[in-house]
């Protein structure tokens, strides 16, 4: 039998309680995919956490401080320090046979992602995204995919143990320990790191220099941009303002990045799905 | 801007909205249409309704078919087809009755809040 579970990376900094935004996700997986789900953080940040949802809480020893980015909170861009947790990890530390890692700031409203579990695919991944209200990609991730290996969401990732999947994390780790290297030689226009360029440099590397080794989940990547935010919660839907038009994402998964948005909205989240 | 020209705005902004959400819907259809099976993950549309219709016609109870990333999966074909076929009716009623509603709601609030 094999075991199967959700797992997220969480941890605080100046601006953001994340694990408080991860116990959202947690507790819409678990209501909507109806697994275990796991925590991986630092002891120190998940001391005063409150929620009982987790199944299993991993604590790291330490964490890299990788660079400061600006990202919008409560209307204003402000520089945070971003704590990378090393998200490649996730293969050693998970403690499933099957992982669904997702994004803290990724909230699950419908049960497709069920469709995973026993996948003859070592990993799963979304190449492709929109936006609530088009259906276009957002600009940024157009253009990394002009002439360069096809940008991997690693917001939501499928995952199961086995060879094929531990080499593409041992791969992904030489190129994240080589970042500069790999940016310049894949033409990545980003200053700073991202594990979605490193998780698409791996990819392409280990299928012999070409795309497609990773095949895509069953459900979308749909990205809600700051400054975009929250206008309505119910229970399965979210609507969106987007600044042009409202949009009502129902059933629908979403990647709320304005994450602020979820630490606002949390009673009402947890009052719906706790 | 007169009278007319002013509703005829409000009249595109409701279509934008409109369509966004008909949009997402159709996207979900698809989402729900697609599903795990003996480790493969399948697109439930006609063409693969077709195939397993034909293959139960002639009798076969296992076959190997592929799944949309073109991986070989054995099946048994009965169970199968039984349970893509209930799924796609079960999706299609759900989206129709989904489609209904946003087609027939009088405001952009009413598209955004109905089943609520």
């Amino acid at each position: 039998m094999t075991t199967k579970g959700v797992l997220i990376f969480a941890k605080n900094n100046e601006q953001f309680n994340y694990i408080k935004q991860a116990n959202v996700a947690a507790t819409m997986a678990k209501y909507f995919l109806d697994v275990p789900v796991s925590l991986i953080t630092l002891e120190t940040d998940y001391k005063d956490n409150t929620s009982d949802i987790w199944d299993k809480v991993i604590y790291l020893d330490d964490v890299e401080v990788v660079n400061g980015r600006g990202v919008i909170v409560n209307g204003k861009r402000e520089q945070i320090t971003w704590y990378n947790l090393d998200r490649l990890l996730a293969y050693d530390l998970s403690p499933y046979d099957e992982t669904i890692l997702i994004d803290g700031d990724y909230l699950i409203q419908n049960s497709v992602l069920s469709n995973v579990w026993g996948s003859v695919e070592p990993m799963l991944m979304n190449t492709a995204s929109r936006v609530p209200s088009k259906q276009q990609e957002h600009i940024y991730e157009k253009v990394i995919t002009d002439g360069y290996p096809s940008i991997h969401w690693f917001t939501v990732c499928y995952f199961r143990k086995c060879e094929q999947t531990e080499q593409w994390f041992t791969l992904a780790k030489e190129v994240k320990a080589n970042n500069d290297f790999y940016s310049t030689t894949f033409g990545s226009p980003y200053s700073f790191y991202r594990n979605d360029i490193t998780a698409a440099i791996a990819s392409h590397v280990i299928n012999g220099y070409t795309d497609g080794w990773i095949k895509p989940l069953p459900i979308r990547q749909i990205n809600s941009y700051a400054p975009e935010n929250i206008i309505d919660i119910n229970k399965g839907s979210v609507t969106i303002n987007t600044g042009t038009i409202p949009v009502r994402l129902k059933d629908t998964n979403v990647h709320l990045l304005n994450k602020i948005e979820i630490e606002n909205n949390y009673d009402k989240f947890m009052e719906l799905y706790g | 801007m007169n009278e007319e020209t002013t509703e005829l705005f409000k009249k595109a902004n409701y279509r934008q909205v409109q369509n966004n959400q008909l949009q997402l819907l159709k996207e979900l259809k698809d989402e729900r249409l697609t599903i795990g099976y003996n480790g493969g993950m399948f697109n439930i549309n006609p063409t693969l309704l077709n195939l397993l219709d034909l293959l139960e016609r002639k009798n076969y109870k296992n076959a190997v078919i592929d799944d949309r990333n073109e991986n070989p999966i054995e099946i048994e074909v009965e169970p199968f087809m039984k349970l893509i076929l209930d799924t796609y009716v079960q999706e299609q009623n759900r989206a129709q009755a989904e489609h209904k509603k946003i087609v027939t709601a009088r405001s952009v609030e009413e598209i955004l809040t109905y089943d609520d």
